[in-house]
């Protein structure tokens, strides 16, 4: 009898070892790479590529951001991509999970994605991304996962901020980086607004992970002490919005096609306020 | 009457007990370039089966600007179905995190020493994250928009001991995300490697090894950081 509980422990243990092709159960206890290591690769490309700069002809303009399509499935991210071409968005944020990690999901991902001529879009690694070393598939296809672009209008310049959160921590090197962009640059925009896959705060009964409590102290720390405008996360797939000081912490809706409630976020930005609305699909 | 309240007190006193608990802490993790130090001080009297602790948590090096940056209190009953002893504590943290900032917990859980290699505990708290009032007039923040509440959260404790509770040495692997002056979420488990000696019977040391690995058990885990704690119980 013993030795059969012991057979059942270790056949239920390999085949979650083995998993199905949506988790790798190996990233639950360590990483195939550290986040210290996607951040200098993230640093070595932003070096090759430089900044983004949009320049935007009139003061107020649209941005719209989703997060977790988790590809496979395709019908919400070309309804999005749609939309987004429909608004003339002036750019797009994919802020995490956007596959499942699987090298056949990212190549239905990618093929999806219209020339950067026809859409500026700024992709953000989550961690369904990167179970099945799916960061190798990231970095090659779609590149950085932590860096900044900046929105020119006529009179004003705006500063976003898209930081890797895919293993639940951004890192030493990361989170150092982030403070000196805050501390140098902060002062020189209008407006702030941080993009990033994990939701900070718990606003509802949940098993998705946050950054550890020591890492949201910095952050809130920071968020308060730089005046960021808001922060845009996913994470959670059940959209969430508070506001801490002066900063509106936005968590978004899955746009994952099983997702009955699917949908994006739409950033109206002009000269005072930074406006957003949940848009169901 | 002032001999009976003289003598009712000498009884109580013989019957309490006050602990005293100092600790040191060392380590580091990915918000730090350096280590940092930490000590704290606890206190509690013990009536009976009731029992009354607090303590405070100084920062000797770090990058918080406080010194003070934490205090806690617990207030604690023995209690006893049938024959299972559990422990009720209902506690309140303040975490001086930060010069702007700061974080209190209420909660309430329960503990047993059933088994007698176990502990066990599971119980709920309540966050809140607050902008101190210096921070709100800098900021210019309207008061509304100072506090952040987290929805109620799990608290637990698993603790397995190599020796029974009683052991004049011990030592345990214990998996939480209950500290004295902080609590994590319940999706990030920390792990403890704790090691206790008692030379006399009123004094205990320990000496603990936590590791933080975030993401664990959810998403995908990176090294977060680790503390070792070394302190001192006496009782009086």
């Amino acid at each position: 009898m013993q030795n059969m509980k012991w057979k059942i422990t270790l056949a239920f243990m390999t085949a979650a070892f083995i998993s199905c092709d949506k988790f790798e159960m190996r990233g639950f206890f360590t990483s195939h790479e550290s986040v210290d290591h996607r951040f200098e690769q993230s640093t070595e490309w932003n070096n090759q590529n430089g900044i983004t700069q949009i320049n935007i002809p009139q003061s107020t303009y649209t941005i719209m951001a989703f997060g977790d399509s988790h590809v496979g499935g395709t019908r919400n991210l070309k309804r999005f991509l749609n939309d987004a071409r429909d608004n003339n968005t002036s750019a797009v944020v994919m802020t995490g999970d956007l596959t499942t990690g699987n090298k056949e999901d990212y190549d239905v991902f990618f093929n999806h994605m219209p020339l950067k001529d026809s859409l500026i879009y700024f992709p953000i690694v989550g961690n369904h991304d990167l179970y099945f070393e799916g960061w190798k598939q990231f970095y090659s296809y779609l590149g950085s996962s932590t860096y900044y672009f900046v929105i020119n209008t006529p009179s004003e310049s705006d500063l976003f901020i898209c930081l890797d959160t895919g293993s639940g921590t951004l890192g030493n090197k990361q989170l150092n980086w982030f403070k000196k962009l805050l501390e140098s640059d902060r002062k020189n925009y209008r407006h702030c607004i941080v993009f990033t896959h994990n939701n900070l705060i718990r606003a509802r009964p949940t098993l998705t992970t946050n950054p550890m409590v020591e890492e949201v102290h910095v952050l809130l720390d920071l968020f308060l002490r730089y005046n960021v405008n808001m922060v845009v996360t996913g994470h959670d797939h059940k959209h969430n919005s508070t506001t801490f000081g002066n900063t509106n912490l936005i968590t978004m809706d899955a746009l994952l096609d099983s997702n009955d409630r699917a949908g994006y976020l739409k950033l109206s930005i002009n000269e005072l306020v930074i406006d957003y609305r949940f848009v169901k699909l | 009457m002032l001999s009976l309240l003289f003598l009712l007190t000498t009884v109580y006193a013989v019957r309490a007990q006050i602990n005293l608990h100092s600790y040191l802490e060392i380590g580091k993790n990915n918000t730090l370039n350096e280590v940092y130090i930490k000590n704290a001080y606890r206190g509690g009297y013990q009536f009976r089966e009731f029992d009354l602790e607090a303590g405070i948590q100084f920062d000797i090096q770090s990058n918080n600007p406080n010194t003070l940056t934490g205090i806690d209190i617990i207030g604690s009953g023995k209690f006893s179905i049938k024959d299972f002893p559990f422990d009720v504590k209902a506690f309140f943290i303040l975490n001086r995190f930060s010069d702007l900032l700061y974080e209190t917990n209420l909660g309430l859980r329960i503990e047993t020493k059933k088994l007698e290699h176990f502990v066990f505990g599971v119980g709920t708290n309540f966050k809140t994250y607050s902008i101190n009032s210096g921070a709100r007039e800098t900021y210019n923040i309207d008061k509304a928009n100072s506090k952040i509440h987290e929805n109620l959260g799990l608290l637990y404790l698993i603790t397995a001991y190599l020796k029974p509770h009683h052991n004049v040495w011990n030592i345990g692997l214990s998996c939480t995300n209950i500290d004295f002056f902080l609590i994590n979420q319940p999706s990030n488990p920390v792990f403890n490697l704790q090691m206790k000696y008692k030379p006399k019977s009123n004094l205990s040391l320990h000496f603990d090894s936590w590791y933080k690995q975030a993401g664990m058990l959810n998403i995908y885990a990176n090294y977060f950081g680790y503390f070792f704690r070394g302190g001192i119980i006496c009782k009086i």
